[in-house]
């Protein structure tokens, strides 16, 4: 079970002026495995994930791909290297259809993105790849509809199926079921659990129902720093996690 | 298809028919087969705007840059008193102008927005004042074309280029050629991600690709289409000016691309012939055509909002 | 270059600049605080310009004239706004570059019928006419001196209205956040009309108060709008400090220019504009 680390970081952090989004944070994830990220608004998660995609560069420290540092290399670079994420702002190609979505999703796989001829139709590998990955996500009969016309859920899903579509090897998920009511929700979460066989996830959410079910491991974070890394019986009987989330309301009462 | 939509088919269809036909009805009226090949060639300079600013959304105020350099860069190569071949010089020409809009795609595309307007704005004003205190380049007055250039493929001659009819076809072939490029690069699977990178930049980075390289060979090839169209505009009056690439001239063909339906390229084949037909039309009726053709646009933009392309769509595709 | 010329040179460079500095206030304030981007300021300029030349010549009285100019000036401003501008909140910046070109035409044609196309001069008024002498040789017209402190004076009040009264919380507020200036119970209908109002007020003092400095001639207004185009990117779009800065590099550099390299004075600022934007791809003091 236990896999190799795949992806870590090495006190990383990240400094606006004055302010600390994130600060000393080393962790470790693992293959095959899900790794929960969870923690109280502004605790910093966007901020992990937007560095691990490279999206933001840190101010300090390191982060490593397969024991290679990848900080501070251009985000498609990232892409490249297998590691894929998905927004918690639902940011799809909203006018064209689902298939198309995660065409372009999955057409930098078979090359050819330079190809001034061929036609984008007749690209088989990359339609067939688009509509695998809509499969996995459930979203099979909506291949052809416009994705400004699938309801809110099923943008959300067909985001999960974009990321899919890459063929990554990291999954990055910022909030996937934002949003979503709970048979959407449950869907999601067999679908979570079915992808962590293979790949390695790292999800941030609110939803701690999926959280539970689906970490192998559970890292807590606040105010930007690491308060605590486990299997999510460790973190749930551990009272400074209780703290972070209810201790401000704990001391608003006492006032 | 290249041709999805059904208005775009029925419009292309008849203005191709009928363009076709003009040289033959008005084979005596050199004047105004002169004319409408004018129109023609600047319908090829908007629709290499177009395709910039309408698909690949990069909306440049430079593309003027481009249109003088093909007239400038023909005169430049050939020699003075020689009929030169068309075809290879045009190459030397369409190369030379590929060159140049690499190395300006470079330094303008790291900028974006408002300042990607700017920066191809300054950078074909700079180009205007060069040729304008130039005096090797001819300055105010520019350079003459005394002979035009025969257009023989292999030793067999198709055209003179001196007779209007044989040059407007010429034109004609021109958008041909420049629509069918466009529309087979956007149908391309380069053209998905040249679409996507405009839909949504922020995701397509995300997911892999690397934007500025789609962005600069796009770039490279609109304005390739504009030297293009300006080499013509040059070979058809005999002379290429530092007028060629003022900002006006850049505004204009936005203006006749916004007009015609922005992004859907045929729309600028159509706001070219809208445009142009109202200034003749305006010009004849008055001396104060500028204030008709100020208050047509205005009217334009606040009634026709996706331009006349979407206004024949909305009546035309079901 | 002789001390006394570079002096001479600086000072016309930052009085050039000052000048600058109002119509691309003007211009960068609309921008940024209605996301307008309207090609026809020039337009306004020039229109401040025929109006001051129009009106001396009816009235005799350069001070009338202005006033009155401005007056018809801020009214044609909010007209505009309310017919035209009003349009185009919801609609992208092409249609803007558009519906702007079509009022530069409309302006220009209108200028030709009203006015004619010759070219006009406005007398500078007998109270600010004449030279300070600074040197056994040279001196420096009292107007110009005057224009340059106009222009400051016009500055400081600017910076003083945006940043201590409540308009001027107001427009930084709309600035960025929209929904949040409504949500303070502000009609934002009205303030886009004065802040349109302002703008065109702005181009169009400045053009009276160039108009005894230049000729007045028919397509001075675009000449005026590259330039000013040119200042705001510098200074970086929206900020009017950036605007202020913008514009004194601007009139420095193209003054010494014009003297140094007449060959290349031209192309100057638009080197200096690719420099800068290489360096800062969104201007000095971009928001």
């Amino acid at each position: 079970m236990a896999d190799n680390i795949i992806l870590e970081t090495e006190s990383l952090s990240k400094h606006w002026g004055g302010i600390k989004a994130l600060d000393d944070i080393s962790l470790q994830f693992h293959d095959r495995q899900l790794h929960g990220v969870v923690g109280p608004n502004g605790a910093g998660k966007s901020t992990l994930l937007n560095m691990l995609c490279g999206t933001l560069k840190p101010t300090s420290g390191c982060i490593l791909h397969k024991g290679e540092r990848i900080e501070g290399i251009k985000p498609w670079k990232f892409v490249r290297r297998g590691i894929g994420r998905s927004f918690q702002k639902t940011n799809i190609y909203i006018d064209v259809t689902c298939l198309e979505n995660c065409a372009v999703a999955a057409q930098r796989r078979f090359a050819g993105s330079f190809n001034l001829f061929a036609s984008r139709h007749t690209n088989k590998l990359v339609r067939e790849a688009a509509e695998k990955a809509l499969h996995q996500v459930g979203l099979a009969d909506r291949i052809n509809t416009i994705a400004a016309e699938i309801s809110y859920g099923e943008q959300r899903q067909l985001e999960l199926a974009m990321v899919l579509a890459t063929d990554p090897c990291i999954l990055l998920l910022d909030e996937p079921m934002a949003g979503m009511g709970h048979e959407e929700s449950q869907r999601i979460i067999e679908l979570l659990g079915e992808l962590k066989q293979t790949y390695c996830i790292v999800l941030v959410e609110h939803d701690m129902d999926a959280i539970f079910e689906l970490s192998d491991q559970l890292t807590v974070l606040d105010n930007g720093t690491h308060l605590i890394t486990g299997t999510v019986e460790e973190v749930r009987n551990e009272p400074r996690v209780k703290e972070a989330y209810l201790g401000k309301d704990d001391e608003e009462e006492a006032a | 298809m290249i041709f999805e939509k059904r208005t775009e088919r029925i419009f292309l269809t008849i203005f191709f028919l009928i363009a076709l036909c003009i040289p033959l009805f008005l084979e005596e009226n050199s004047f105004f087969v002169g004319k409408i090949t004018t129109v023609l060639i600047l319908a090829v300079f908007v629709m290499s705007l177009d395709f910039l600013v309408g698909r690949v959304g990069l909306v440049t105020l430079g593309h003027a840059l481009f249109y003088g350099l093909g007239g400038y860069l023909f005169v430049i190569l050939t020699p003075e008193y020689e009929a030169v071949n068309f075809w290879i010089y045009a190459f030397y020409v369409l190369g030379i102008s590929a060159l140049v809009a690499l190395i300006v795609g470079v330094v303008v595309l790291r900028t974006s927005g408002i300042y990607f307007i700017m920066i191809t704005l300054a950078i074909s004003q700079m180009a205007y004042y060069f040729f304008f205190d130039s005096l090797e380049f001819g300055g105010n007055d520019g350079l003459f074309i005394f002979m035009k250039p025969e257009t023989s493929i292999l030793g067999v001659n198709f055209l003179n280029l001196d007779n209007p009819s044989h040059f407007y076809y010429l034109a004609l072939l021109a958008v041909l050629i420049t629509l069918l490029v466009i529309k087979i690069i956007l149908r391309s699977r380069f053209g998905r991600i040249v679409e996507a990178s405009r839909l949504n930049p922020e995701r397509t980075e995300a997911l892999g690709y690397n934007i500025f390289a789609f962005r600069l060979i796009s770039y490279v090839i609109g304005s390739t289409l504009a030297a293009y169209a300006g080499l013509l505009f040059a070979l058809q009056y005999g002379y290429v000016n530092p007028q060629f690439m003022t900002w006006e001239v850049s505004g204009t063909a936005l203006v006749m691309a916004i007009l015609g339906g922005m992004g859907t390229i045929y729309g600028a084949i159509l706001g070219t012939i809208t445009y142009e037909g109202l200034l003749y039309l305006f010009e004849h009726m008055s001396e104060d055509w500028m204030l008709f053709m100020g208050g047509a646009i205005i009217l334009m933009v606040l009634l026709l909002r996706k331009g006349l392309a979407g206004y024949l769509e909305k009546l035309l595709e079901k | 270059m002789s001390t006394e010329l570079f002096f001479v040179q600086l000072i016309n460079g930052i009085q050039y600049g000052l000048l600058l500095f109002l119509i691309a206030s003007g211009l960068t304030l609309v921008f940024g605080v209605m996301g307008i981007l309207n090609l026809a300021h020039g337009s306004m300029y020039m229109v401040g310009a025929y109006l001051v030349w129009y009106f001396v010549a009816v009235t005799g009285s350069f001070t009338v004239a202005a006033m009155l100019s401005a007056v018809v000036a801020l009214g044609l401003g909010i007209l505009i706004e309310r017919l035209l501008i009003q349009r185009l909140y919801n609609r992208n910046h092409l249609d803007q570059v558009l519906l702007t070109i079509g009022m530069i035409f409309v302006f220009n044609s209108l200028q030709s019928i009203l006015w004619g196309n010759d070219p006009y001069g406005v007398a500078v008024p007998d109270a600010l006419s004449g030279a300070v002498p600074f040197t056994d040789n040279s001196s420096y017209p009292i107007y110009r001196i005057f224009a340059a402190l106009i222009c400051i004076a016009i500055a400081v009040a600017l910076y003083f209205v945006v940043s201590k009264t409540r308009l001027g919380m107001l427009i930084r507020a709309g600035e960025s956040n929209r929904e949040m200036v409504e949500a303070l119970g502000v009609n934002i209908k009205s303030l886009y009309t004065i802040v349109f109002a302002i703008g065109v007020m702005l181009a169009a003092v400045s053009g009276i108060i160039a108009a005894p400095m230049r000729s007045i001639v028919p397509g001075m207004g675009e000449s005026v709008l590259i330039t000013c185009f040119v200042v705001v990117v510098i200074g970086g779009m929206g900020s009017i400090k950036g605007a202020f800065v913008g514009a004194l590099l601007v009139g420095i550099i193209s003054t010494f220019a014009a003297v140094l390299m007449p060959t290349m004075s031209n192309m100057i600022i638009y080197i200096f504009m690719i420099l800068v934007l290489l360096v800062k791809p969104q201007g000095l003091f971009a928001k």
